[in-house]
């Protein structure tokens, strides 16, 4: 079993991949954003359209979960 | 031709060296039995591969003229190599097994899938469609408890009743076209509803899905590998070949698209979840289907391609930690990276081969979408990413994070055998190929695919966002302990409604018809025969004294025939005779009532 230690460790970890992830992601996205500026209202519109979708469907899916747990599941 | 000739002048037929080597390698002692299972699956690589677009393997008969064992046409090659492929890589993955009756199972289920997508004509592809059932099923029994037997009996069951509907469909088409060839079908009569519904129980189209999420799981570690690629995906096959452009595909694979995802986000049973994904993926299939455009009917049978893959991934990670720890929830897993590293790799493979950038399931899930976009279905296309997103959490994250990391609740495993982590590289491997180098899979699609720009930045990071927005706020959800806990329970699905409602169909004949035979019995059994009986029994000697009666005088005769009489009432026995005569009379009096 893991000890107190190397759970903070792991965890330490996992937080630094994740905001390594998104700032890269934010990284590319000004960068593309820049890259495509000539059209970039339309560009600009995808993105923020994507991001709120990806918030959204999970917000979604989280609440359809959470209502077909108490309505259909039987312990 | 003769048969010699069908099967043999061109190379064998691969479903056939599938099931030949399934069949024949049991006989034989343990080495020799896995050199004839991997001869076989490696010749029937080599044929799938080697054997041009032709229509061969024919062998005729004096009852439907032609069977036509290989139609290989750009539709049907796609399907046969990747059958091939994970036919290769699932028999790599159970090869450490001692169960002859799981590989030969697989090999034979493997060989019907095969048959069914080389098939060319209608009366071939229902013999390979029972047989894949057939097989299928002792793939699932192998499971070896009492669930897997339960699950086994309704899978079976289920799918004679898919078969009857497709055979239904099959001779009224026969019948009305005169050709036994497989033709596109339209639901406008009879016989195209009837073989719709026969390929939507395979495909597991709502509602009729509940089979796939009961049997999957309960199969072995080394069948659910090969379950996940088969039934399905030929059942999509058969769509492709008959139902393109349905409209009706469209609403159902819209349905499966994103309802069992949140099936899949609260099902505790880690395989159970990966079938409700499985689900979810062949909607896109099905959707494609049904616009039935050449890029969308590319895109149906690339994405069939790469599912069978990370799906095959997916479940062989499963199999590997169920085969180790032999649990199989998420509330008795996690932190397994530990103690599977190599396993916990392919697992985060696997999920980003689902829809992320540079793996297989981004490559031809966007031809899907960018097929529902061309249609302008905006409502499709949100739902689509919707479900594109959804999969991404249910059977990456969550499965991903479920098992092999948050919380240790695992003592110690080992990691899984050698030949299973072989089997999960070749896999993981092809997948990387296929995603990396999208052209190669384009080049084998039914149709001519113009280049597509996959990996440009404003291609790429709209997706990117999508997913890492979604896991983002799925890591806040869990974090936070927002989601509903992994416990043990039934979580009711549509199976419900008709179990449910074959126990009543069943309580109220058994009611009906069994109240109906007390009351027969009690008056026609227990009171009418017996009535009846006492008069056949005395009738013959009523005549006879009423005979007699008319006799004159006490002759002695008279008086022992009239003693005899007594006797045969007593013992209930009368001579032959007498019971002659007492039918003649009757026959006679019938004759006269019946004459007027």
């Amino acid at each position: 079993m893991e000890t107190k230690k190397s759970k903070k460790v792991w965890i330490a970890f996992q937080g630094k991949i994740m905001v390594l992830f998104y700032l890269s992601l934010i990284g590319l996205i000004v960068s593309d954003f820049f890259i495509q500026r000539h059209h970039h209202f339309k560009i600009g519109e995808i993105y923020l359209f994507e991001a709120f979708a990806g918030i959204a469907f999970i917000v979604i899916l989280a609440f359809l979960s959470i209502i077909f747990k108490l309505l259909f599941f039987k312990t | 031709m003769s048969l010699y000739n069908a099967l043999f002048g061109n190379g064998i037929p691969p479903a056939l060296i599938l099931i030949f080597s399934g069949l024949i390698a049991p006989f034989f002692e343990k080495n020799i039995k896995k050199t004839i299972y991997f001869t076989g699956a490696v010749f029937c690589l080599i044929t799938v591969f080697l054997t041009p677009n032709m229509t061969g393997w024919i062998f005729e008969n004096s009852f439907n003229g032609q069977m036509i064992f290989g139609q290989i046409d750009s539709l049907s090659r796609v399907f046969a190599i990747i059958f091939s492929i994970i036919t290769f890589a699932g028999l790599l993955f159970s090869i450490h097994s001692q169960s002859s009756l799981k590989i030969s199972s697989g090999l034979v289920y493997a060989g019907g899938g095969l048959g069914v997508v080389l098939a060319g004509d209608y009366f071939t592809l229902y013999i390979f469609w029972e047989i894949m059932a057939l097989a299928s099923t002792f793939l699932i029994l192998d499971g070896k408890t009492k669930k897997s037997a339960d699950s086994a009996t309704i899978y079976i069951f289920i799918h004679i009743l898919g078969g009857l509907f497709l055979l239904g469909g099959i001779i009224i088409q026969v019948i009305k076209s005169g050709s036994y060839q497989i033709a596109p079908m339209t639901l406008s009569n009879i016989e195209g509803s009837l073989m719709f519904i026969g390929i939507a129980v395979n495909a597991a189209v709502f509602p009729v899905h509940a089979w796939l999420k009961d049997s999957y799981p309960e199969a072995s570690p080394e069948g659910a590998v090969f379950l996940s690629a088969f039934t399905t995906k030929s059942a999509v096959y058969l769509f492709a070949r008959t139902f393109a452009g349905t409209e009706l595909l469209i609403y159902a694979g819209l349905i499966m698209a994103t309802l069992p995802l949140v099936y899949a986000l609260i099902e505790n049973d880690i395989r159970r979840s990966l079938s409700y994904c499985l689900i979810n993926q062949v909607g896109f299939m099905l959707v494609a289907i049904g616009i039935g455009t050449e890029f969308s009917i590319n895109g149906a049978a690339a994405h069939a391609f790469s599912h069978i893959l990370y799906k095959a991934l997916l479940f062989m990670t499963a199999g590997a930690v169920i085969y180790n720890t032999g649990k199989r929830t998420f509330s008795e897993l996690g932190g397994l990276y530990r103690y599977m590293p190599c396993t916990a790799l392919f697992a985060i493979i696997a999920a980003l081969s689902v829809s992320f950038p540079f793996f297989c399931g981004y490559a031809s899930k966007s031809i899907i979408i960018k097929a529902v976009e061309n249609e302008h279905m905006k409502t499709a296309w949100i739902l689509l990413e919707f479900g594109s997103a959804g999969v991404f959490i249910a059977a990456g994250a969550r499965f991903v994070y479920g098992v092999f990391f948050g919380e240790t609740k695992v003592e110690k495993c080992s990691e899984a055998p050698s030949n299973m982590i072989l089997a999960m590289f070749v896999v993981s491997a092809v997948s990387i190929i296929v995603g990396t180098s999208p052209e190669l899979l384009y080049s084998i699609l039914p149709y001519q695919m113009e280049s597509q720009t996959l990996f440009a930045p404003y291609i790429m990071i709209p997706k990117l966002e999508l997913l890492m927005f979604a896991l983002f706020t799925y890591y806040l959800f869990v974090k936070f302990s927002l989601l509903p806990k992994d416990t043990k329970g039934k979580l009711l699905d549509t199976d419900s409604i008709y179990v449910n409602a074959g126990i009543y169909f069943y309580r109220f004949f058994d009611l009906f018809l069994n109240t109906a035979n007390l009351i027969t019995d009690k008056i026609f059994i227990k009171t009418a025969v017996p009535f009846i009986s006492k008069i056949a029994q005395n009738i013959s000697v009523g005549i006879n004294r009423f005979i007699l009666f008319f006799v004159p005088g006490n002759s002695p005769g008279k008086l022992e025939a009239l003693q005899n009489m007594d006797e045969y009432e007593k013992k209930s026995v009368y001579p032959l005779g007498l019971n002659a005569a007492a039918s003649i009379i009757f026959l006679v009096i019938i004759f006269l009532i019946a004459s007027n």
